[in-house]
């Protein structure tokens, strides 16, 4: 009797055991993405110091924080640093803010922002993470005080400045820093000779549009013509209850009228093709010079200003000589798919160059928290290569990135 | 005696346990079949391309005449529903109704656009002209000189099927099960799937992608999203659609990419993707033929 007494307990322990294996497994399973998975560190279960800084190296000056969260770090206040603000960090601020947009709305509505961020999971049409992680809620609250330390610095002394408020000041203030080191001249002539090619591709644009070769005042006399005659066909209209075929005779001849008018307009359109050949040259030209000044770039921030407008191709537009020649040394033929790679291979060359890609980075923050893009939890914790490498790149887009890389690195970064 | 009925009522019940563990795995990863597809060998993967017409490769625009394919269905005789009928018209011409059209602006915005194109892509469309007149000479009954012809034709059908309804917005997609969707792609037909990624959005980006972005191992949605448009279009010449040069699709292509023009879309897939692109391509097509058959 006390055998069959062992044999089920033994039994039932023997079920529950598989029951549970059986269930954890799948449970994992949901959660996580089955393929090329890569796994991050664990969080200590111990309140984790973190400096609150208004990304780069600026020192925060934060009040303690309020809101008490299980893996919240703590946050010292500290005073506003002395030293001048520096260019670069000016310049990553103003880019950093628009991240910020629903964390002004909250402070604003005093609502906890890691509320904000679990709604945004609740809504996460990636069926394998429905909550954020508690790394992901440390990280979203360093996110949300890098938000914070900005919007004390710029804003009003109330924090009632609006999101485009802060931007703009934001903006300002980075147009008020002189940029000292080489970097951040480097950074400031990249920003030149952007607006310098913005200006060359609209009088290019402007040229491909049709002009009348009619005198000014005879352009004026058809286009008010024009007014008149369906000035009348309405007022016909109006006044008439029911048309009678008279009233109809008479609006289709004003309506031949107007359309023929319209027609002399536009037929007198022509475009300037030597004027709209120069421009294309000059901003061809222009292309070229930032290419020859990209090759002595040694700023992340400089490079990923220029080869931005270097490296995007215009759909409807000729290539540049710039673009030809990159899909003749890689093979990359189409021109969306380009696009496509470019926002994987700027980011890469940038690390190389020294642009912050670890786990605080804005690249890697936004990734983890699906700041710009959708959020991965594969990516908190870790640096840019390896999240891309490891997780974010399938194999058979690996040789398409690479080589993109190298033709970028072996050509400006070297 | 008894010792032994017990021992043997308790491996029973763990077989039972294993055997109802084992039919609820089936039914759970149903779904997820296909994405097992991709252990598919990548020879394999590359025999299952579709042969290139070479022929077709050639830069100049052929005579409509020419562009069919053994089993037409540029007749619109394929699907009794006269709101699909018309509706592909519409869709699968759309360039010509604007090439022949009366529209002056849309004339001088032409005008503008080639003169900012490069060469191979002026010729293309130089010649498109040319292709739309003779399709409209040797098929007067597509009004091509007419688009408000047409759209009064879609407007004022009856829909006989579910998809037309959808079409003419007697039925909103968004409120299907998925089940009902799944019926919808299962029917296998190139004139529902020829416009399903716009009409049933919603299952395309909340089921097909993110089963896509685990049978490519890629999570870079933007790539994602762009593999799926390709095989989708590949799978669509497999059944018969218009992919011709002068099709739509390859219009639209020439117009982003002069390497496209003059192609086919399977030559433009095998000559002009790299060699990655193609075997995703290939893997994302396993994925929809599961999805569609």
């Amino acid at each position: 009797m006390k055998s069959i007494k062992y044999i089920v307990v033994l039994t039932s322990i023997l079920l529950l055991v598989l029951y549970y294996i059986d269930n954890s497994s799948s449970a994992e399973e949901k959660k996580t993405n089955p393929i090329n998975q890569v796994s991050y560190q664990s969080v200590d279960s111990k309140p984790k110091t973190v400096k609150a800084q208004s990304k780069n190296t600026k020192k925060a000056k934060l009040k303690p924080q309020e809101t008490v969260v299980e893996y919240t770090h703590t946050i010292q206040p500290e005073e506003k640093p002395d030293l001048e603000l520096d260019y670069i960090t000016a310049y990553r601020d103003w880019q950093y803010f628009p991240n910020c947009y629903t964390d002004i709305e909250d402070f604003h509505n005093e609502k906890d922002p890691l509320q904000t961020l679990a709604e945004r999971f609740e809504n996460n049409p990636r069926e394998s993470q429905n909550e954020p992680t508690p790394q992901q809620n440390m990280y979203y609250q360093q996110h949300v005080d890098i938000c914070k330390t900005m919007i004390q610095d710029v804003g009003d002394i109330n924090e009632e400045d609006d999101y485009y408020q802060i931007l703009g000041k934001l903006e300002s203030r980075f147009n008020n820093t002189s940029p000292i080191t080489d970097e951040a001249k480097q950074l400031f002539h990249a920003l030149e000779m952007v607006r310098q090619l913005k200006r060359f591709q609209r009088n290019y644009l402007d040229a491909t549009y049709p002009v009348s070769n009619l005198p000014r005042e005879q352009q004026n006399f058809i286009t008010e013509k024009i007014q008149e005659l369906s000035t009348v066909i309405i007022e016909l209209y109006e006044s008439n209850e029911v048309l009678t075929e008279q009233h109809t005779q008479q609006i289709n001849l004003l309506s031949d009228e107007v359309e023929a008018l319209r027609n002399q307009l536009l037929a007198s359109r022509t475009i300037n093709q030597e004027n709209m050949k120069q421009r294309k040259q000059q901003t061809n030209g222009y292309l070229n010079s930032i290419d020859d000044y990209l090759h002595k770039v040694t700023s992340p921030d400089a490079y990923i200003v220029l080869v931005k407008e270097l490296y995007e191709p215009e759909y409807y537009q000729k290539d540049s000589t710039v673009i030809q020649r990159m899909k003749a040394q890689t093979g990359l033929q189409d021109s969306y798919y380009i696009r496509i790679l470019n926002r994987l291979v700027t980011p890469l060359v940038a690390c190389s160059m020294g642009y912050p890609c670890d786990a605080e980075s804005d690249y890697m923050m936004s990734y983890c928290l699906g700041l710009r893009d959708s959020m991965f939890n594969q990516a908190c914790g870790g640096n840019l290569e390896d999240f891309y490498f490891n997780f974010y790149i399938g194999q058979n887009q690996l040789n398409d990135v690479i080589a993109y890389f190298n033709f970028m690195v072996n050509r400006y970064a070297q | 005696m008894r010792n032994k009925l017990i021992l043997l009522m308790v491996i029973a019940l763990i077989a039972t346990y294993f055997f109802v563990k084992e039919s609820n795995t089936d039914q759970s990863t149903e779904l997820s079949k296909p994405i097992t597809e991709q252990n598919t060998n990548e020879s394999d993967k590359i025999a299952n391309i579709p042969e290139a017409n070479t022929q077709a490769t050639q830069a100049s625009i052929k005579e409509p005449s020419q562009d069919k394919q053994a089993e037409p269905l540029a007749d619109y005789t394929y699907d009794p529903d006269p709101v699909i009928n018309n509706h592909l018209v519409y869709v699968n011409n759309r360039l010509c109704f604007t090439q022949l059209g009366d529209d002056n602006k849309y004339s001088l915005y032409l005008q503008q656009v080639k003169l900012r194109m490069e060469d191979k892509q002026v010729q293309y469309f130089e010649q498109y002209k040319d292709y739309c007149e003779n399709l409209n000479r040797q098929q007067p009954e597509l009004s091509l000189t007419d688009k408000n012809h047409v759209i009064s034709q879609i407007k004022n059908a009856k829909a006989t099927s579910l998809w037309g309804k959808i079409i003419n917005k007697e039925v909103d997609a968004s409120s299907l099960s998925q089940i009902e969707v799944q019926d919808l792609l299962r029917q296998n037909d190139p004139n529902i799937l020829q416009e399903a990624p716009q009409y049933l959005e919603t299952y395309y980006q909340e089921v097909i992608h993110w089963d896509l972005e685990s049978v490519l191992a890629n999570h870079d949605y933007d790539y994602v999203q762009y593999i799926q448009g390709n095989a989708h279009q590949l799978y669509l010449c497999s059944l018969g659609t218009d992919c011709q040069p002068n099709s739509t699709i390859m219009a639209t292509f020439c117009m982003r990419n002069q390497a496209a023009c003059g192609l086919d879309f399977n030559t433009y897939v095998s000559t002009i993707l790299t060699p990655g692109q193609q075997a995703d391509i290939q893997l994302a097509m396993n994925y929809l033929r599961s999805q569609y058959q």
